[in-house]
């Protein structure tokens, strides 16, 4: 960006017009206006600019100047900052999303590249003229559009608190139903049993008694499972759950009254299909287990935090101090 | 080691599981305390209560949680040393009540105290211990709208995963369904029930399931939450006292049951929350942490 | 009751609205949730500390011990003989720190036998163990002798751990005395500080157990698993007799004895688990991560403790049965001068009686 300033004033820290510098007065603010990006000192924008639009008061630039346009510059870099601003100005005009193509992926990514197109040109200075002159004939052409999606943008937001409530309840009523498939499927497998050696006690052939008892279980199918399914089916086609694919966002941090909430970040991966415990087995099929409420990955996970509670101390260098 | 010279006993403010509270003044830091007095007659030499509440209090040091701050011995009775509360949930509703009729609290200070109440109760079971003996006596409070835990004389730590506990724990009022029925392995959900039954009572002012016995108190919670069954509770029916010939009720709105109870509307967060906490199957049941994140406490939340 | 009265609570205001961010807000670590712990406040030293504390206890001990020595020979100086002043002087010396040391593992073990012949669960063995080891951190052997406080701690670990033992029972089956196991009750709650929660590494095992089945899925076999589970198990009740429990935490202590029982394997799991973790990755970031409590675990400091801490336990803390005997003694001729004479008079007689030596009393 040297080519926008004067080399002689090229320095991070005075102001070019007032010679004021942070050396002297560590309070001086520097502004620029995206209209240039000269960077000039607060008190002279003041001075210049109060009484109205004037000519940016750097040598060779002729651009005209309104005070409440100058801001604060973010980054060290004017390039970085002028192309922020241009992204921030042209993704509110261009604000639709994937799901506006219908699904055409490859319309949406056409769209990006128009947008990456113009903020280009406008951030090098390549056919500035028109460049602008398109993004204000799309603003103008699409305005009823560009409201709604600003308004729908906001409303994503919000619905993200339900979506997760939803989201709960399916899986508290799945729960529920694989509960109750792996109980029915138990009292399916205890009534084989005993029809087999029913069975068996009147008839010659075992090979077909017995295939005859597993076939009857086979169409016992569960009004569980089909509702299971269903609920499968149903969350497949959820639109809330299909918009919520894209990764969960971060989770707000609640107040704590002893300043501080549980690390979430874990050493371990609880992955249940890994391990095998015999014990614990033992325990996840008993009833009365069940019914209180054990839950084998509960355990799993309280021996594994055990695991590495404490694993990070290091004693010896910790209490030296103390 | 402080000395019981130190403390000057005032006057008497209740009995606790096992022992007699009083209040104190600590003399030379001016500091008022509560005196849990614990008689040491007996034949077996300090009370397993106290060993217990002792034991847990020294490893709880939470902004919900009373502080242990000392233990005194004389010659015949052993004295904890609390940290002093002004009042107690139970005897702060009593006072509010108009002639015969109980005044449920204000809404923004139900969600605060409950708020307080969770996150005691959240960092307990974060520490594997189980307080199971929750209930509004047992809360702490005062003037600056704090509320603390007390009383750890039934809590226990908690291992995994085959301890057998007493079912004869917490208050029956209090005492969650699968613990009714004879269940000797529960775990944190036995606490979570009874922060539900105290969420409704400040709600309205009075018990949710005031039960006289064991039956009655289960009969309470089948009117209003509806009669389990393998289906809706798997393993329900193995429980030990479970019966078979429960009379069969559908769940109520609870809605309906508190609204007339109390002035300000409630509202489907509040309602929802509390079904969260008051599911008959403990397996249903919200943890604490996850009621700490429910919606009805949007407000207290920040975004980093 | 004058504190039941209808004093209006006030909702400070912050919480009306939304309330602030707490000043110093900090998220716990699971290593902070065991810094909170009193067993790390209280029961975790450096060697310096641990060895310092136990020079001190021993000196106030020798001390008193010396006075009270002092004033038995003062009250008596006109009746005892040169001689038998000597012989106080002599065999009555006071035991230092590392015979101290010396008995209080004797008696360790004591208590771990003891316990197992109950047949209390693992923890509870573990517990006593770690109480009869922390009281003699607090008290010298001379003060309160090992085999008075034996059974105490075993009681007060059931009670602590919720195992009821009811004391007539718990005396029968050990053939202890009531009235002896309840006196030292409170100065054993006491020198504890009141805190009676341990962790044990039993259960860090079981997550070891657990994630080196994820980790090396499909590499290691099952029922060797299991076998070595067995095996760790009664590790780590050995390594409960040594100083490890005071210089590393449980999960550091597992994977010590782990390292002992196999070492490839261990080896293997950590490589795994934590390569790509060392102290290079730049020490600002180590210094930052430290504050908001990190996950991140560096191999090579890992496995210099873990390393350190197998040494440790390794050691063994058994002592001689004779040493043992010898200190026992002198222990209790400098409490009780009065029997030393005695017994010195009793041999002189011994030997004017008869030319004929008699078996030599085992004093030594």
């Amino acid at each position: 960006m040297k080519s926008l300033v004067d080399d002689y004033y090229d320095n991070k820290d005075m102001c070019p017009i007032c010679k004021t510098d942070r050396y002297l007065s560590p309070d001086v603010k520097f502004l620029v206006n995206p209209e240039c990006y000269h960077k000039i000192c607060e008190s002279c924008v003041d001075r210049i600019f109060s009484l109205g639009p004037a000519q940016c008061p750097y040598k060779n630039c002729d651009k005209i100047l309104r005070k409440n346009k100058f801001k604060t510059q973010i980054f060290d870099d004017v390039g970085v900052e002028k192309e922020v601003d241009i992204r921030k100005r042209v993704f509110a005009v261009f604000n639709k999303k994937l799901e506006d193509f219908e699904g055409s992926l490859e319309e949406y990514n056409k769209y990006l590249e128009e947008i990456e197109e113009i903020v280009y040109n406008l951030d090098n200075g390549i056919d500035v003229a028109q460049t602008e002159e398109k993004l204000r004939t799309y603003e103008e052409l699409n305005r009823q559009l560009i409201m709604t999606n600003m308004e729908r943008n906001k409303q994503d937001l919000e619905s993200f608190e339900q979506r997760q409530q939803f989201e709960k309840e399916m899986r508290m009523k799945k729960r529920i139903l694989v509960r109750q498939i792996e109980e029915e499927e138990r009292m399916n497998k205890e009534w084989a049993k005993k029809e087999i050696v029913n069975r068996l006690s009147s008839a010659d052939d075992v090979d077909d008694v017995i295939e005859g008892v597993k076939n009857t279980v086979k169409l016992k199918k569960s009004s569980a499972r089909r509702k299971l399914e269903e609920l499968n089916r149903v969350m497949m086609n959820n639109p809330y759950l299909a918009a919520n694919s894209g990764g969960p966002r971060k989770d707000a941090v609640p107040f704590t009254p002893f300043n501080g909430d549980r690390d979430v970040s874990k050493r371990y991966n609880l992955d249940e299909s890994l391990y095998s415990d015999p014990f614990i087995k033992d325990l996840q099929e008993r009833k009365d287990f069940i019914a209180s409420g054990f839950r084998v990955d509960y355990v799993y996970s309280r021996m594994l935090t055990e695991a590495f509670m404490g694993l990070g101390c290091v004693i010896g260098e910790e209490l030296q101090t103390s | 080691m402080t000395s019981s010279s130190q403390f000057k006993q005032l006057e008497k403010l209740g009995n606790g599981t096992y022992a007699t509270v009083y209040k104190g003044l600590n003399k030379t830091t001016g500091v008022y305390v509560a005196l849990k007095e614990v008689k040491l007659d007996s034949e077996e030499g300090t009370p397993s209560t106290a060993i217990r509440e002792i034991s847990l209090m020294k490893e709880l040091k939470h902004e919900n949680i009373v502080r242990l701050y000392d233990v005194i011995h004389t010659e015949n009775k052993l004295t904890l040393v609390f940290e002093y509360m002004d009042n107690d949930l139970k005897k702060y509703m009593d006072s509010r009540t108009v002639g015969n009729n109980p005044q449920g609290l204000e809404l923004s200070l139900v969600k605060y105290f409950h708020w307080q109440l969770l996150e005691g109760v959240s960092f307990c079971h974060e520490s594997k211990i189980l307080h199971r003996d929750l209930k509004p006596q047992n809360l702490l409070i005062n003037n600056k709208g704090q509320l603390k835990l007390g009383d750890f004389g039934l809590a226990r730590a908690f291992g995994i995963p085959v301890n057998t506990f007493s079912s004869e724990v917490v208050t029956l009022w209090y005492r969650a369904p699968d613990v009714l029925m004879g269940s000797r392995t529960y775990s944190t959900s036995i606490d979570m029930w009874s922060c539900g039954c105290i969420l409704a009572e400040m709600i309205t002012g009075k018990p949710l399931f005031p039960g006289t016995n064991d039956e009655e108190q289960l009969k309470l919670i089948f009117e209003i939450m509806g009669t389990p069954n393998e289906s809706t509770w798997s393993g329900v029916s193995s429980l030990p006292k479970y019966n078979p010939n429960f009379s069969q009720k559908l769940p109520r709105d609870l809605r309906t049951i508190l609204q007339p109870h109390t002035k300000e509307p409630l509202d489907d967060n509040l309602i929802n929350l509390l079904h969260g906490l008051l599911q008959l199957n403990p397996d249903m049941r919200l943890s604490a942490k996850q009621a700490l994140h429910h919606p009805w406490f949007a407000e207290y939340y920040q975004h980093p | 009751m004058t504190t039941v009265q209808a004093n209006a609570v006030n909702i400070p205001s912050s919480k009306k609205g939304i309330p602030g961010k707490p000043p110093n807000y900090k998220r716990l670590s699971d290593d902070d949730l065991f810094r909170h712990s009193s067993q790390y406040r209280f029961w975790s030293f450096t060697p310096e500390q641990l060895e310092q504390r136990r020079i001190e206890v021993n000196a106030q001990a020798v001390q008193s011990i010396e006075q009270d020595l002092r004033n038995f020979i003062d009250a008596r100086s006109t009746e005892l003989n040169e001689e038998e002043i000597k012989t106080i002087e002599n065999r009555a010396v006071p035991v230092n720190m590392e015979e101290e040391l010396k008995l209080v593992n004797l008696y360790a073990k004591k208590v771990q036998t003891i316990a197992q012949r109950l047949n209390l669960p693992t923890e509870i063995v573990a517990t006593s163990i770690t109480f009869f080891r922390r009281f003699y951190l607090e008290n010298s052997v001379m003060k309160i002798e090992p085999k008075a406080i034996v059974l105490t701690t075993i009681f007060l670990a059931c009670k602590s751990e919720n195992y009821f033992i009811g004391i007539d029972s718990f005396c029968e089956k050990t053939r202890g005395d009531k009235e002896q196991v309840l006196k030292y009750e409170f100065p054993l709650l006491e020198s504890l500080k009141f805190s009676l929660l341990s962790h044990h590494p039993y259960r860090p095992l079981h997550g070891f157990f657990l994630d080196i089945q994820a980790v090396l899925h499909g590499k290691v076999d099952l029922s060797y698993m299991g076998h070595i589970y067995d095996r760790c198990k009664k590790r780590i009740t050995d390594a409960l007799l040594t100083d490890a429990v005071y210089f590393y935490s449980p999960p550091q202590i597992t994977l010590a004895v782990l390292m002992l029982e196999d070492e490839a394997l261990t080896t293997r799991y950590l490589e795994l688990k934590f390569h790509g973790n060392d102290t290079n990755q730049g020490n600002a970031e180590d210094e930052a991560s430290r504050g908001n409590g990190n996950v991140t675990i560096q191999l090579d400091k890992l496995m210099k403790i873990v390393t350190n801490c197998s040494k440790l336990i390794e050691k063994p803390t058994t002592v001689p049965v004779e040493e043992a005997k010898s200190i026992a003694a002198r222990l209790y001729f400098c409490q009780n001068p009065d029997d030393l004479l005695k017994k010195m008079k009793k041999r002189k007689a011994d030997e004017q009686d008869s030319s004929v030596p008699v078996k030599k009393p085992k004093t030594e």
